[in-house]
């Protein structure tokens, strides 16, 4: 030891000794007088601690805040100066998280002097995400200081794709959509779209597209969620599952998408919260996900096969006599059931039972619930265990093992399904069918711990005025071949633009790159290019995406922290409200300095689309004679235009129940009360509301036509879907049942439907940090499978599909099942140029190649490090970017939900052969549309099969409903009921 | 000979402190090639954004994430900063205090310290070098070790250089003996008022235990067990490490890897080195843990109770 620490201060004296002669000492003070001591220093601090907020997590954890009487002038030491103490004064504004559904609250650090954001933390004070987010919340600084960002409105210059834009003025931007907007609503209902991927907001561009008075609403719920939808809305007129997970005994997921990927953040503490206090967690999935690994059972089922495991679940119930009779006898359509069973059963055993029960009925003049026991028991009896663990493929125990905790949790079964199953299988809305089945068996509706509906938990306030309903029918959204298309048809829109069902004329993708998201992405390259089908294409993006490239207008909006709007999430059995708030702009107004419009505060000019909207609604009608110009005048000053202040204001005074004496309490109107805290628990709990009794004592129920649970759906029935699979919980074969596919042949299942949780589909490509962490999407594949293939970890590999093909490489993991691969959905962005588009380090650069049908994606290159004003750029390390998978995929309508079933047939995979590149992707439009037209073929139209003459049933949910007249089929009947 | 020594020494601490207050920079690390272990650490090409990245990166992870560098986290029984009056005295005594209205410039960090030290020898104080330098050797050694156990090349040979720099300096002016310890804080683990967060507190306190576990070492040992302790503070993560190990019925292995870790530190320190005590004790403690732990997992007790 001494030895070297002698040569050590040996070699510093030598190196002291080189040095130039007047060079500072360094380690003397030379302002100070010889022989006094030198007092170090490291900044100006002075900073007395401040008493923090402490939050006491559910799981035990422990988070402290800045106090919330002090966020007007916080100051802390910035860390990146550490060990420097040097201090910065912040305001810190509320805001909600942009970056996926579940609305989480951010609290910016917008610095004092510069107004520049240092960071985004979470919001102690917001009842859903309670002061946490995921990755993705804080990532928002990313997206905001993106190098590569869009900071003014864009105006196409050379032809569509060319890649050639010139600058323009928002007014600019305005004066010319408003003209196109105008005319074309003028000449017809049905010519405008606003086309949107995530809202991310709660009322305000619905409004502002039904102010227009045209059936103009598009929406990506189609490629999402519609399946879950259908299957949970026939049951209770609600369209998504609330679970409470936190005080569940027991936790069913159908795959964790939701949990893990999607509202990942508020659903997963509570769930963790439940973990903590002993509930199980049981997790279908065929994956191995994060969520699978964590839970108490894990069931590796068969894609498709969920059905069976949730009904031989649910037999169990029914057989030892565990479930809720109670329940089931008040709130379940059983007599209607009763009523129906022979119109749609031919068992022998079944129709048995509904004779007795008939004949009982006139006998005494009324159902007995004994009989709808017995009904149980018959339709269910062949769900066995063993019958489950054949189709699933999972084993037996393990099957029987998740009964008996559903069996044991009571009415605290918490259970959900979204993505997965639902969206990946044809007939997935069957799953969410049966998965709620096992809640209303249990009587885990909307109690403690179990499973509410959306409608109860999110709370939705309304604006000072209502633009009445348009009376509009757009074909290219609800065809007649999808009457219970929950939504829109929009994965289609390229498929009927090809066939010329019609044209569009102003056509906006709102925070949407529907070209690369969408399955069969060439057919949307083909009518996005085509001004004869889109007559003008304005992309409303926060950043580059290939769809944008393909518009006439790129006009900038803002992220999380630039932008007002107001949000809320059904995250748990509460009520509650956010408020997104452009934080700069609040900085500098709490700093006295006016900002008129969002624009002048945010980067660039980076603006909002509430403000967006209500010049441009304004400009489309100068006058006010198309009755648009009308719902944007301010309610205070008549002939004016509304302001923020004044919109958010109105609702927060008139419509936000409890917020206005919360306010007074504090001394705050409601609005500036949402400006300090960015959110507002509306009811802390909310359980069987549907048991709530009016006036005149009847119970509030449930939304269907019954007021009851529809076990049997009489809707459903009625619009020819009369069979027992479809009008009660029942499975419906796959088409990626084991059946359907040629296992000796090589065929195997391609499973796309999870993400990884730090990335958001295609938004993520702006924010380093969360591509750091995953920016590519191997093909997941089992060793049998591998070893039959003779692949291992990092081979390319080839794989085929109905329509084309694409070359990614492999990694070799037990995580899958055998017969399938996996393949995260999110990865693989491109970019056409070398400069312009999405960021060098997240997209590869790529040549397109058309001949006739025949399409190539071919990647010159993959991610790399670029210089910018952001020295993280020149750190990039990574050349993977992922595989566009969907390009790939055939479109497969699901015939009643009208659902994109994602799962895809993998008619070849093998090892890539030496001329095959990664990234490469082949498509043939041609076979697109023959397997477009396979599928089609198997819907039942409302031409053939409506009851009334009406094109959808009118209980039926859409975005934004017209009037009952435009419900009517041309030339035939009217809606009543 | 004498005044080189002098120099060397207050080039060497003003480098230590340049270190640790501003990080691997450029004039920095030219200063580093002068040790031989340190150069080695060094040895590879750093000339890369990721490579410079990955130093300031272990820099941050160890000195800021994991082994705090102030003395007061050693030495006062709440382990926390500020809390160490008699640096304050000592400052005070060679003149260099804070004046009333200067402000506060965190006496207690070791880079502080280090540069006081290199002032002192400056000044050829020598006097005020012995106490220093007892102060110094007095906790160095704890600070040292954990350090050391992160396993960061740079780091580590970077606190080694610290500590036997002082610990040469201090035999070179034969200083007179080490700065007592403060009093040991105890535990009463027969209190049936101890909890396991008064244990794990307990614990994570140096001046109890003569060990400083930092999140690296609670970290490492949850991986190696295959336990969870989450994310947080030194507190959260030993209080979640204790509460799954018993839950998973690890709270034996738990014991055992931290006594094995008490015992490579007392292997290291010499018989008479005051700390020695309080190793002992600790190992004592965590046996009765182990047996508490034991007894009832017989009894099926639920984790919570301990
Ligand atoms: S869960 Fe969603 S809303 Fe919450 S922080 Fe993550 S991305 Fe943002």
């Amino acid at each position: 030891m001494s030895a070297t620490t002698k040569s050590f201060l040996a070699r510093l004296l030598a190196m002291a000794g080189h040095s130039p002669p007047n060079q500072p000492d360094t380690a003397g003070d030379q302002k100070r007088p010889q022989g006094q001591m030198q007092q170090p220093v490291y900044h100006q601090p002075n900073l007395r601690p401040a008493k923090l907020d402490v939050v006491h997590h559910g799981d035990g954890r422990i988070s402290q805040y800045p106090p919330s009487d002090r966020w007007d002038d916080w100051v802390e030491y910035d860390a990146k100066a550490w060990p420097k103490k040097l201090a910065r004064r912040y305001t810190l504004v509320p805001t909600i998280c942009f970056n996926c559904e579940s609305a989480c609250g951010l609290l910016a650090y917008v610095d004092k002097q510069t107004y520049e954001i240092r960071k985004f933390e979470g919001n102690p004070k917001h009842p859903g995400s309670r002061g946490r987010n995921c990755a993705k919340g804080p990532a928002t600084h990313n997206q905001t200081y993106d190098p590569e960002r869009i900071l003014y409105p864009l105006k196409r210059v050379g032809a569509r794709g060319e890649g050639k834009w010139k600058r323009v003025t928002w007014d600019q931007a305005i004066a010319d959509i408003a003209s196109k907007m105008r005319a074309s609503r003028q000449a017809r209902r049905d010519g405008i779209v606003y086309h949107v991927g995530r809202p991310g907001e709660d009322h305000f561009a619905n409004r502002t597209v039904q102010a227009w008075g045209v059936d103009g609403h598009n929406s990506h719920t189609n490629i999402c969620s519609a399946s879950a939808r259908l299957g949970y809305f026939a049951w209770s007129g609600a369209d998504r599952p609330s679970p409470d997970y936190a005080q569940a005994k027991a936790t069913i997921l159908v795959s964790a998408h939701l949990e893990s990927g999607h509202y990942f953040n508020p659903h997963a503490q509570r769930i963790i919260e439940s973990k903590q206090r002993g509930g199980k967690i049981i997790t279908l999935d065929p994956r191995l996900s994060n969520t699978a690994a964590r839970s108490d059972v894990w069931l590796p089922t068969w894609p498709g096969s969920e059905t069976y495991v949730l009904l031989a679940i649910a037999r169990h119930l029914i057989e030892t006599g565990r479930y809720d009779r109670q329940f089931v006898c008040t709130w379940v359509n059983w007599q209607q059931t009763l009523q129906a069973v022979s119109t749609f059963a031919n068992d022998p055993e079944v129709l048995r039972v509904a004779t007795a029960a008939a004949e009982h009925k006139q006998q005494v003049g009324a159902w007995s619930f004994d009989h709808f026991h017995q009904l149980l028991r018959a339709l269910y009896r062949e769900f066995t265990f063993e019958r489950a663990a054949a189709e699933s493929q999972v084993p037996v125990e393990r099957i029987r093992e998740a009964a008996h905790i559903v069996a044991h949790a009571g009415n605290r079964l918490a259970a959900h399904t979204w993505r997965s199953a639902t969206m990946g299988n044809r007939g997935g809305w069957q799953v969410a069918r049966c998965l709620f089945l096992l809640n209303v068996l249990t009587g885990s509706v909307a109690t403690e711990g179990g499973t509410g509906l959306n409608c109860w938990n999110k709370f939705v306030p309304k604006p000072h005025s209502q633009p009445p309903p348009f009376n509009a029918w757009n074909e290219l959204h609800m065809p007649v071949q999808w009457p219970f298309a929950m939504y829109e048809m929009s994965f289609l829109l390229p498929h009927f633009l090809a066939e010329d069902r019609g044209t569009i004329d102003v056509y906006f993708t709102r925070v949407y790159n529907p070209m690369w998201i969408n399955p069969d992405g060439f057919m949307w390259l083909k009518a996005l290019r085509d001004e004869a089908k889109i007559g003008m294409h304005v992309a409303l993006t926060p950043t580059w995406n290939e769809s944008a490239w393909f518009a006439d207008y790129v006009l900038p909006m803002g992220h999380a922290g630039e932008r007002h709007d107001v949000m809320s999430q059904e995250t748990h059995a509460g009520q509650w409200i956010g408020f997104r708030q452009p934080v700069r702009r609040v900085a500098m107004e709490r700093a006295g300095i006016p900002v008129k419009r969002t624009y002048e505060a945010n980067p660039g000019q980076v603006w909002e689309e509430a403000e967006f909207w209500i010049d441009l609604s304004w400009a489309m009608d100068p006058t006010g004679e198309l009755g648009v110009k009308t719902h944007f005048e301010s309610p205070y000053r008549p002939g004016q235009k509304i302001t923020m202040d004044e919109y958010w204001g109105y609702i927060f005074d008139h419509s936000v129940p409890g917020l206005p004496e919360a306010a007074r309490a504090e001394g705050l109107t409601p609005l500036q009360y949402m400006r300090k805290y960015g959110a507002f628990e509306v009811k802390k709990s909310v359980y069987t509301p549907y048991a709530k009794t009016d006036d005149s004592g009847r119970p509030a129920g449930f939304a269907t036509p019954s007021g009851k649970l529809e076990f049997f759906s009489p809707t459903l029935h009625n619009w020819g879907w009369r069979e027992q699979q479809y009008c009660i919980p029942w499975p419906l074969q796959s088409h990626v049942h084991p059946s359907n596919l040629d296992f000796a042949a090589g065929e195997m299942l391609l499973l796309p439907t999870f993400r990884l949780p730090t990335l958001i589909h295609t938004r993520s490509a702006n924010a380093k940090w969360l591509y750091e962490i995953s920016h590519k999407n191997p093909v997941w594949m089992h060793p049998k499978d591998a070893g039959r293939l003779g692949v291992t970890t990092g081979d390319l590999l080839y794989v085929q599909t109905e329509i084309g093909s694409f070359v990614d490489r492999v990694w070799v993991t037990e995580g899958i099942k055998p017969g399938m691969i996996a393949m995260s959905h999110h990865l693989g962005r491109w970019r056409l140029k070398q400069d312009t588009g999405v960021g060098a380090g997240m997209s590869g650069l790529a040549a397109l190649t058309e001949t006739g049908s025949a399409h190539q994606l071919h990647l010159l290159a993959g991610g790399r490090a670029w210089q910018s004003p952001d020295p993280d750029t020149s750190r990039i390390w990574w050349e993977d970017i992922g595989v566009h998978q969907n390009l790939t995929h055939a479109v497969h309508p699901d015939p009643v939900s009208g659902a994109h079933c994602w799962h895809q047939k993998a008619v070849c995979v093998r090892k890539a052969r030496p001329d095959e590149a990664h990234g490469d992707v082949r498509v043939d439009t041609d076979k697109s549309m023959a397997v477009y037209r396979e599928w089609m073929a198997l819907t039942r139209s409302a031409v053939d099969h409506s009851p009334d003459g009406t094109r959808r049933p009118y209980w039926f949910k859409r975005p934004l409903k017209p009037v009952r007249e435009a419900y009517n089929l041309p030339g035939r009947g009217s809606n009543e009921d | 000979m004498q005044a080189q020594l002098a120099r060397a020494h207050q080039l060497a601490y003003t480098f230590f402190s340049d270190f640790l207050r501003d990080g691997p920079t450029p004039a920095v690390l030219a200063q580093a090639r002068a040790s031989s272990t340190l150069a080695a650490a060094l040895a590879e090409p750093r000339d890369t954004h990721a490579d410079r990245d990955a130093l300031w990166a272990e820099h941050e992870h160890v000195f800021g994430y994991c082994v705090y560098p102030y003395s007061g986290v050693y030495l006062s029984p709440e382990t926390q900063v500020g809390h160490d009056r008699r640096l304050i005295n000592l400052y005070a005594q060679f003149g260099c205090g804070p004046g009333p209205d200067e402000p506060e410039p965190e006496p207690e960090h070791l880079a502080n310290i280090l540069r006081v030290l290199a002032s002192l020898c400056r000044a050829h104080n020598l006097a005020g070098q012995q106490q220093l330098l007892n102060y110094l050797a007095s906790w160095i050694s704890v600070w040292t070790d954990a350090v050391v156990r992160c396993q960061r090349p740079v780091s580590a040979a970077f606190a080694c250089l610290v500590r036997d720099t002082i610990y040469l300096h201090r035999q070179g002016l034969a200083s007179a003996q080490l700065l007592d310890l403060p009093p040991a804080p105890t535990l009463d683990l027969q209190s049936p008022q101890t909890t396991l967060a008064d244990i794990a507190d307990h614990l994570l306190t140096p001046l109890a235990t003569g060990v400083f576990l930092s999140r690296h070492d609670l970290a490492s040992l949850a991986r190696r067990l295959q336990l969870p302790c989450g994310f947080g503070g030194r507190a959260l993560l030993l209080r979640n490490l204790l509460r799954s190990a018993a839950r998973f019925g690890s709270l034996t292995a738990v014991c055992e890897q931290l006594a094995a870790l008490w015992e490579q530190v007392l292997a290291t320190r010499h018989p008479d080195c005051p700390w020695a005590p309080r190793l002992r004790t600790t190992l004592h403690h965590l046996a009765s843990i182990r047996l508490a732990g034991e007894n009832r997992a017989t009894t099926d007790v639920p984790a919570e109770a301990l």
